[in-house]
């Protein structure tokens, strides 16, 4: 994923730890909006997964570190 | 002569007959695309150094240097060519430079073809409607109010308006079959793994595929035969032989079944498209080939699964760039990626394991009865840019599942709305069965003639 493109190394370096997100993006002048509207837009998005899912759709885990700890083990 | 609104195929055989030379090819297609631009805004920068040193090359080479020699083609800002800019629609890319050259390039280079500059494109391949806060809407030649559809728009827009014969994009949810369709061009979306991925900026990487957007079928085999290769960086690249489907791309329809899978796909489908859909419908009978009806079963949890991979996938790619350069990032961009950072792990693990069992449900299903599979492309008329009623999640709703599912697909244009927009069908084929698919196509082309019937409003 990440690792396909040779200049924009982004992903993957951060992996754990939590984020404040709404906090985050209000340090740099982002409306708390946006974080607000963005978890109702997972919640829609993950509605499917969690009617097929035998584990609870709690929030608990971010996909995005699951992906990015995916592409660090990849890379190892 | 020109090769301004010529295919791949007759530009081709124009600089080999010695009718244009490459470099003549260059100098045109590069006016083209500049003059294009200033009313489609679909050019992210030209190469004219380049193209003029590749060109010259070609010029002085004792024999041809394969297919696509001393052909000009342009591609999607997101396809990387060492040292050069690499800005994938973006301010947070601004002065990027890419430090290697994507596979797919190295193919085309291989087969002789020149590449004058790169197109615009949606913030990050993030879109699937054409727009881009950063850098601007790109306009539909066809009638400029109305999107180009995404997130290949300017590669979609610059083949519509004959500036280039075929450009690259790339089709995480449908990229490079909605501009395709919108804009009244042919794209293929080939199976996952058919063609390589390194260097071109990641959407999400397990849905994340390249190809061409073309002016005719023909065009589209021959840039997928010459990019079909196994590339070893790119860990979805599997080692296969190229289809080889231009031994069959003129067999016609008779011999194949085709599916239409009403169910779902046809949902949403407006009147006006409808109406184009049953005509096509009705040609694939007449020019020789079965109809039956098939269903995809639970389909429409594939289109949610693929939202919710992109969101993860993509919030992953990002995440960093979030968390310190978030306001360089345009609104719309910024809004999906923060929603991809909410999607919870477990709801992102269960799309992935859903995929395999989706794909053999289908190829168990309808492509157990049929070779070819036909749905809409865009299931209602192309949106105006202005439309405040425009809802982007349905632009994608009948191309998304393939993605999911990994099958190869395609859209030809088939007619054209009140508004003088293109309609388009869109056909699906068994994995690695491109040239069953560029074969149905063509027959449907060839019944059409759309090419030969229609021109947009703005052409170079």
């Amino acid at each position: 994923m990440v690792e396909r493109d040779g200049n924009a190394r982004c992903g993957g370096e951060r992996v754990s730890g939590e984020v404040d997100w709404a906090a985050t993006l209000a340090s740099q002048g982002i409306d708390e909006d946006v974080v607000a509207r963005g978890k109702q837009a997972a919640a829609r998005m993950s509605a499917a997964a969690a009617t097929i899912s035998h584990e609870p759709a709690d929030g608990m885990i971010p996909a995005d570190l699951v992906v990015s700890l995916m592409a660090r083990r990849k890379a190892q | 002569m020109t090769t301004l609104g010529r295919s791949v195929e007759e530009i081709a055989a124009a600089i080999a007959s010695g009718e244009i030379s490459a470099a003549e090819a260059a100098t045109v297609h590069l006016d083209a695309l500049a003059r294009v631009d200033k009313e489609l805004n679909a050019v992210a920068r030209l190469e004219p150094e380049a193209a003029a040193a590749a060109a010259a090359e070609k010029d002085a080479a004792a024999a041809s240097t394969g297919p696509l020699h001393g052909v000009p083609l342009a591609h999607k800002d997101i396809y990387g060519r060492a040292a050069w800019l690499h800005e994938a629609g973006s301010a947070v890319l601004a002065g990027n430079r890419a430090a290697v050259t994507s596979s797919s390039l190295t193919s085309l280079d291989e087969a002789g073809a020149l590449d004058i500059g790169r197109l615009n494109t949606v913030e990050f391949a993030l879109g699937p409607a054409g727009l881009n806060d950063i850098t601007g809407a790109v306009k539909n030649p066809w009638n400029t109010e109305h999107i180009t559809g995404g997130s290949s728009s300017g590669s979609g827009a610059c083949v519509a308006a004959g500036a280039v014969p075929a450009a690259l994009g790339s089709d995480t949810g449908g990229s490079i079959r909605l501009p395709a369709a919108a804009c009244g061009v042919v794209g293929i979306k080939p199976t996952a793994g058919r063609i390589g991925r390194t260097g071109v900026f990641p959407a999400a990487g397990s849905l994340d595929t390249v190809g061409p957007l073309a002016t005719t079928v023909r065009d589209a085999a021959i840039l997928l035969e010459v990019m079909c290769r196994h590339d070893p960086a790119d860990p979805q690249s599997v080692d296969l032989p190229a289809p080889g489907p231009l031994a069959t791309i003129e067999d016609g329809l008779a011999g194949l079944t085709i599916g239409v899978a009403r169910e779902y796909f046809f949902d949403p489908v407006t009147t006006a498209v409808g109406a184009a859909l049953e005509g096509v419908i009705s040609l694939t009978e007449r020019e020789g080939g079965a109809l039956s009806d098939v269903a995809f079963p639970d389909i429409a949890l594939t289109n949610r699964f693929t939202m919710a991979i992109i969101g993860a996938e993509a919030a992953a790619v990002h995440r960093p760039w979030i968390e310190t350069r978030a306001a360089q990032y345009g609104p719309q961009t910024l809004e999906r990626l923060v929603a991809g950072l909410f999607i919870p792990a477990s709801a992102y693990i269960a799309a992935l394991h859903q995929r395999h069992a989706a794909l053999a449900a289908a190829l168990d299903g309808p492509f157990a009865a049929v070779d070819v599979v036909l749905v809409p492309a865009i299931p209602f008329e192309v949106p105006k840019i202005t439309d405040p009623s425009m809802n982007a999640e349905m632009i994608g709703y009948t191309t998304r599942p393939f993605n999911y599912l990994g099958l190869p697909c395609m859209v030809i244009p088939i007619g054209v709305d009140g508004a003088g927009l293109p309609i388009a069908v869109q056909l699906v084929a068994r994995p690695f069965e491109e040239a069953t698919l560029l074969r149905a196509a063509r027959a449907l082309e060839r019944a059409l003639a759309f090419r030969e019937s229609h021109t947009p409003g703005i052409t170079a």
